[in-house]
């Protein structure tokens, strides 16, 4: 049976990360961006500035979120689709920056797409089969 | 049960899956170079998250999440212990380094101080920046050949010293459970590769065994 603690510790180092790439883009845009090699090929202007204090808060709502997540994966397991999704979202978003508005290089959206799959495989591959759960379940009411 | 479900991987293949996954992301995402204040404190407070996980009792860190002890159990089949190194001596050297090697670049690269360039970036172009971790990564394979299975982490990684110091100092005057008693009492002799590793695989044998 596969533990849930991996998973746990996973979103607990998840909502970390979240919590201060959050901070850091609505706070210090540049720098926030900068964690997640993130760079306007034409610089920094106010609508960016305004984008990545948006993108901010949502980051800060997810790792608050990821937080509760951690602490009983197993009663919100479903939330590993909303860290899949969010990668899937990052992806698509970067490949529209990149080949619509071309505001990012592909270089930049190679790294992305990497970290996003990587991620995505990580979260994917921890979480507990539906078997496991039931042979959870099933020892907990035995005892 | 669900098509996911059905391709679920054993625990032992799971855990090999994510240690190639960040074998594969140190190597090729990972850009080595001296880090500025920045990335010096988020690069700290990631390692204080992986800390407290760890404190917790979670041996995701080291059985799956480390690329070092990854690259070591998959040169397993080289392994034999030939040179004993006192960890003690190991780790506190390896520690030093790690505390030490950023401010002394500081001092002799006093502008890379300021800047924020980022460790994780996949750039094809400066392949010079990967070369170091492909060397270090051979060197970690190699080294099982002399230090035994994972030989490097007993000998010399202070990681799980910092975990027990930490989980000796939330633990401290409290009836605290069997596993963090035995693993606080290990500091000196650490076993904690060892207890994460098995507790991450049932094939696996001990690690590092003395």
């Amino acid at each position: 049976m596969k533990s849930i603690k991996p998973l746990q510790a996973l979103f607990f180092i998840w909502a970390g990360w979240e919590l201060v790439n959050g901070v850091l883009s609505l706070f210090a845009a540049p720098i926030g961006g900068s964690l997640v090699s993130w760079a306007p090929k034409s610089g920094w202007n106010a609508d960016l500035y305004a984008m990545s204090q948006q993108y901010g808060l949502a980051m800060i709502v997810l790792g608050l979120v990821y937080l509760v997540v951690a602490s009983n994966p197993v009663r919100y397991l479903a939330f590993v689709w909303v860290v899949v999704a969010e990668q899937v979202l990052g992806i698509v978003i970067t490949a529209y920056e990149t080949f619509g508005t071309h505001s990012q290089t592909v270089q930049q959206l190679l790294t992305q797409v990497t970290v996003n799959v990587i991620i995505a495989a990580v979260f994917l591959l921890l979480r507990p089969s539906r078997a496991a759960l039931l042979g959870r379940t099933e020892g907990a009411a035995a005892t | 049960m669900t098509r996911l479900d059905r391709v679920t991987l054993s625990p032992l293949r799971r855990r090999r899956a994510l240690q190639l996954i960040f074998v594969f992301a140190n190597l090729a995402l990972v850009e080595a170079h001296l880090p500025g204040l920045l990335w010096l404190a988020v690069g700290g407070f990631f390692w204080a998250m992986l800390v407290l996980v760890s404190v917790s009792g979670s041996g995701l860190v080291c059985g799956s999440m480390c690329w070092i002890g990854a690259i070591q159990d998959f040169a397993e089949p080289l392994a034999r212990p030939r040179v004993h190194v006192d960890p003690r001596l190991g780790r506190s050297l390896t520690l030093g380094l790690l505390v030490s090697w950023i401010p002394v670049g500081w001092l002799l690269l006093p502008a890379v101080l300021l800047h924020q360039r980022t460790p994780i970036d996949l750039d094809l172009g400066s392949w010079q920046g990967h070369v170091f971790q492909i060397v270090l990564a051979l060197a970690i394979a190699a080294s099982v050949t002399v230090l035994g299975k994972r030989g490097l982490c007993h000998s010399f990684c202070p990681f799980n010293t910092v975990v027990a110091a930490v989980r000796g100092a939330f633990y401290r005057g409290q009836a605290v459970s069997a596993p963090v008693i035995a693993c606080a009492r290990q500091s000196a002799r650490c076993h904690g590769c060892a207890v994460d590793a098995v507790s991450s695989s049932n094939r696996l044998t001990k690690v590092g065994s003395e």
